[in-house]
């Protein structure tokens, strides 16, 4: 096949048999494949940080808890809902720019500042929670082992939450890197 | 508004099911994808200033959709003794198995050339392919060359 056959059948493809119903059905967020599952997780998400909120304070003993440890929860948890909201909204907008090039190193700057604020604020929220935990703690050899588990535990699931944001920033990266290697 | 852009969907649908081939190697991926750029083409559609072409504006909506979306983690590969069932066609009669070759060929490129190749077979000038991608107008010649004598290769 030489590339004016692949030209022939380039041509001779994609006669699409989507009706218009069906396409008025893509353009609404509640029929869309990967959004409508990032909507429902973060709904999900979200009422059951505000019903922890609601509650914490008479189910936790947040009364005999020390101010800062409750201001921490409180900040740290607002803090975590705030910037999911935000990335939320920005992921929904992929397409930045006039040509594919800006789009693309927009977008990976874009992704780079939603890692960070998850990141950060997934951190801020579980030293959040071990701290007002372990605030009125008399603690023992055992506790100690226990607190450093949970602390090891967080370090890694924020980690494991980093690599999957560093493979889609590389993702967009390399793309960048093979339309650059055209312009050298 | 929706009228007139459903009806240019409907009459250009052949570019975004190209993209979603080239971009994508299962029915089900192919799919999502088409949702996906019918979704991004639906909201950036307010700001289609009408300067350029519908085809030009739609390719550079899908091919900046399949390149910035991220695939569902699953297994990629699945080998059967058989063809499998085709129970999930939606876009047209089953393609040609010369369709299906080139497809295939083009799938083994990197994600910036299978764009620039897209938009060379679909006969673009190198002055609007550059405008699309965003890279200089020389080197999409230089580059569409190489392309194409990788494809060469691959097809022989």
């Amino acid at each position: 096949m030489d590339i004016d056959n692949i030209k022939s059948n380039w041509k001779n493809a994609g006669v699409g048999i989507k009706d218009q119903n069906e396409l008025l059905m893509m353009t609404k967020i509640k029929n869309h494949p990967n959004i409508k599952k990032l909507r429902i997780k973060f709904i999900i998400e979200t009422i059951l940080i505000i019903v922890f909120l609601a509650v914490y304070y008479d189910g936790f003993d947040g009364a005999t808890k020390p101010l800062w440890a409750n201001i921490l929860l409180i900040g740290s948890t607002l803090a975590y809902i705030i910037v999911r909201i935000l990335v939320w909204l920005e992921l929904r907008n992929p397409i930045r720019g006039e040509n594919l090039k800006n789009s693309l190193i927009r977008f990976q700057s874009k992704l780079k500042q939603m890692a960070n604020m998850i990141l950060f604020t997934s951190l801020l929220f579980g030293s959040a929670i071990i701290s007002f935990f372990a605030s009125s703690i008399d603690f023992t050899v055992g506790k100690y082992f226990a607190l450093a588990g949970m602390i090891v535990t967080l370090i890694l699931l924020v980690y494991l939450s980093s690599r999957i944001w560093e493979k889609r920033i590389e993702s967009i990266k390399s793309t960048l890197i093979e339309f650059n290697d055209t312009s050298q | 508004m929706q009228t007139t852009f459903l009806k240019i969907v409907e009459e250009n649908q052949g570019i975004i099911y190209k993209v979603c081939k080239m971009y994508r190697d299962s029915r089900e991926d192919q799919e999502d994808l088409f949702q996906e750029i019918v979704f991004q083409l639906w909201k950036s559609y307010p700001k289609f200033r009408k300067e350029s072409k519908v085809s030009t504006w739609m390719y550079r909506i899908a091919l900046n959709t399949a390149i910035v979306t991220f695939r569902k983690n699953k297994i990629e590969l699945e080998y059967t003794e058989s063809l499998p069932n085709d129970d999930h066609a939606n876009y047209t009669d089953s393609p040609s198995e010369n369709e299906e070759r080139m497809y295939e060929a083009i799938r083994t490129l990197n994600k910036a050339d299978r764009a620039l190749i897209a938009l060379y077979l679909e006969d673009y000038s190198h002055r609007e392919i550059a405008e699309i991608t965003g890279i200089t107008e020389n080197y999409v010649g230089v580059k569409i060359s190489r392309i194409k004598e990788k494809l060469k290769n691959i097809l022989n």
